[in-house]
């Protein structure tokens, strides 16, 4: 009863006390709103990326693998890399036959900054995909209006497009692209499918994609790279897939047993094996960069709780005479380290969402959340009282300590 | 009548650097229930020791003080804060009240301490004010008060916990004449209610209001005497 009658009385004197020295207090709390602030926007930070990242590994498909010349995990050496041979477009129709453990496989090329014209419009940056009709399994929920192109237009390199929604609205700024002609390299193009828009932090390009046949790509420039894409049977996992695919990858490449791939099988798990150590760094970066500006921000306010209780000595003296205990004294300025601390990180809450909220608005993150989420308020209200502890315990242990004379004859 | 205050053979050292200083050299004294008692002396005597022991604010060096049977010399921190919490109200030449607090505030400080529950601590601040007179100046803080008025204050919080005696170091000492007598007013009044006083002055007019006048020179009792014939506060206010 006594503690929670104390506790109360010093939460009073402690607001009674911050306020009466405002300028201070405010200048006080700056360094515990760089700390908390660092919380928080590193905790918004992580779950933007964490939401990106997600978002852009659930692009790649969960299940589908690809072979390709290049490992995407950075894993294999870049000189074993360039010594690679090219994949070609005969090296996927020598492992069509082999793919039996497969429900979709297709070859896909592209030209990145490809310019697609339409009339006196131009978009000079967009990627031009060649690929079959089977690349329709994978984009099939993301087609806004018209289809994919058929395996008969593919076989005859029709003149056919589908379109990423960035081309869309950029060439097509009155809508109905539907059946409307684009020109890329000087040949024409009919638009019959629009793709909806996938863009993430990390894969913003894919809106500016333009799907065409592979044969229609390969006429206009000639023979190409590939890479090949493959989603395995329902009943098997992604790295099953995988070994079949290394299997199958190998008889067509002719490799001896025991000797190394010269192509790399890469999934979606591997990807997220790699997202994972980028965001471990973050992490990492993160959790110095705060450690630094909380251990600052501790020393800032532990310095100014000794000027405090130095000031307030006197008070000391007098709080002692009328029977305070250590314990009373301790807790009166732990109390006002902490409210300290406290308003601190409401403020830096309040200077965090209207950042996070300026942010988002302003640059479109579509990624990332318009507000701090709950758990890093929260967390930045605690981290706000861990501060206030460490910083004003010994400063009140310190003032606990001084003698009621000596005190009452401070000046 | 029994002793409140034993104090046999009680003497205060304290090291400074390699020399040994002594503040109180040998002192025994008791002092009774309802007594009021001056503490004279010049500075240097160790009556400010002496007051300093009294209210448990320090432990002696050597001898054995017995406040209401109890030896203080063996207390710890937290008794101590406990005996002068409930035993001792003490009263400062320059008052002590914290600025922050309202009247009402600074006088309910000591019930905080003691565990008291707002409410009641409320009521028994307002009943001590309204026992010195300042039952209208509650929500008052101490620089919207005169000298004599935070006085006032300053005796209404010794007087809240109902302690056993009133420690008063030179009370008057920052007050103008007819102030200093509206003061010692109070304490006679106290006197008479019961309480017991303990009054710490270096001036001898000061001293002649106490009914026992205890003199010290160089940390030992000069003379410890009764005073006949106590000055009357309230008539010399009368007479002004």
């Amino acid at each position: 009863m006594r503690v929670l009658i104390e506790i109360y009385e010093s939460i009073l004197l402690a607001l009674k006390a911050v306020w009466s020295n405002k300028v201070r207090s405010f200048l006080t709390t700056l360094s515990v709103v760089v700390g908390v602030s660092f919380v928080t926007l590193m905790g918004w930070i992580l779950q933007g990326l964490d939401n990106a990242l997600e978002e852009t590994l659930s692009m790649f498909g969960q299940d589908v693998v690809h072979v390709d010349r290049w490992d995407w995990t950075n894993q294999t050496d870049w000189r074993e890399l360039i010594k690679r041979k090219p994949l070609r477009l005969k090296h996927f129709k020598e492992l069509e036959p082999k793919l039996d453990f497969a429900q979709y496989a297709y070859p896909s090329t592209r030209n990145n900054g490809a310019t697609i014209k339409r009339l006196d419009r131009a978009i000079k940056d967009a990627m031009v995909i060649g690929t079959t009709d089977e690349a329709a399994f994978g984009l099939a929920s993301n087609m806004e209006s018209g289809r994919f192109f058929s395996s008969v237009e593919a076989q005859h390199a029709s003149p056919v497009a589908v379109i990423g929604s960035l081309v869309a609205e950029h060439l097509f700024p009155e809508g109905a692209p539907l059946g409307k002609r684009i020109k890329y390299k000087g040949r024409n193009y009919t638009v019959i499918g629009v793709l909806s828009s996938r863009a993430t932090l990390i894969m913003d390009f894919v809106d500016k994609e333009v799907y065409i046949p592979m044969k229609s790509f390969v006429n206009q420039n000639g023979k190409t790279q590939i890479l090949i894409t493959v989603k395995g049977l329902p009943h098997l996992t992604q790295e099953q897939t995988s070994d079949e695919l290394i299997g199958a990858m190998r008889s067509v490449r002719n490799l001896s047993p025991g000797s190394k791939e010269d192509f790399s099988v890469n999934s979606s798990e591997a990807l997220a094996e790699m997202f994972d150590e980028f965001r471990i760094v973050v992490w990492g970066v993160g959790l110095i960069l705060t450690g630094l500006s909380f251990f600052v921000g501790v020393v800032g306010i532990t310095n100014i709780m000794f000027v405090s209780v130095t000031e307030r000595k006197r008070e000391i003296g007098v709080r002692k005479a009328l029977g305070a205990r250590r314990r009373s004294i301790i807790l009166q300025f732990l109390t006002e380290a902490v409210v300290l601390c406290i308003i601190g990180a409401f403020m830096s809450l309040a200077l965090c969402s209207a950042i996070v909220y300026f942010a988002v608005t302003q640059f479109e993150l579509t990624f990332a959340p318009p507000h701090i989420p709950p758990f890093w308020a929260f967390a930045a209200i605690a981290t706000a009282s861990i501060f206030g502890v460490l910083s004003g315990l010994i400063p009140a242990m310190s003032g606990a300590r001084i003698s009621p004379i000596e005190a009452l004859r401070y000046e | 009548m029994s002793a409140v205050i034993s104090i046999n053979e009680v003497g205060k050292r304290y090291i400074m650097g390699t020399q040994k200083v002594y503040a109180l050299r040998t002192v025994t004294l008791d002092i009774e229930e309802n007594e009021y008692v001056a503490i004279m002396g010049p500075s240097g005597s160790g009556k400010s020791t002496l007051m300093n022991l009294i209210g448990c604010l320090d432990t002696p060096t050597k001898g054995e003080y017995l406040f209401k049977g109890e030896s203080v010399g063996k207390m710890n921190d937290n008794q101590l804060a406990e005996i002068r919490n409930r035993e001792i109200g003490f009263v400062f030449q320059t008052f002590n009240l914290l600025p922050r607090y309202s009247s009402l505030k600074n006088v309910e400080l000591p019930l905080v301490y003691s565990g008291v529950p707002g409410s009641e601590r409320q009521r028994r601040a307002q009943e001590a004010l309204d026992h010195v007179g300042l039952g209208d100046r509650v929500h008052h803080k101490p620089n919207e008060l005169s000298g004599g008025q935070r006085q006032r204050v300053a005796i209404a919080r010794a007087l809240v916990t109902k302690p056993s005696i009133i420690l008063a170091d030179e009370p008057t000492g920052n007050l103008d004449t007819k102030t200093g007598y509206e003061i010692m007013a109070l304490f006679a009044e106290l006197h008479r209610g019961g309480n017991t006083i303990i009054l710490v002055t270096h001036e001898p007019d000061i001293a002649e209001y106490a009914h026992r006048i205890i003199r010290l020179r160089d940390g030992r009792i000069e003379s410890d005497e009764v005073n006949a014939n106590p000055r009357q506060p309230e008539a010399e206010l009368a007479a002004q």
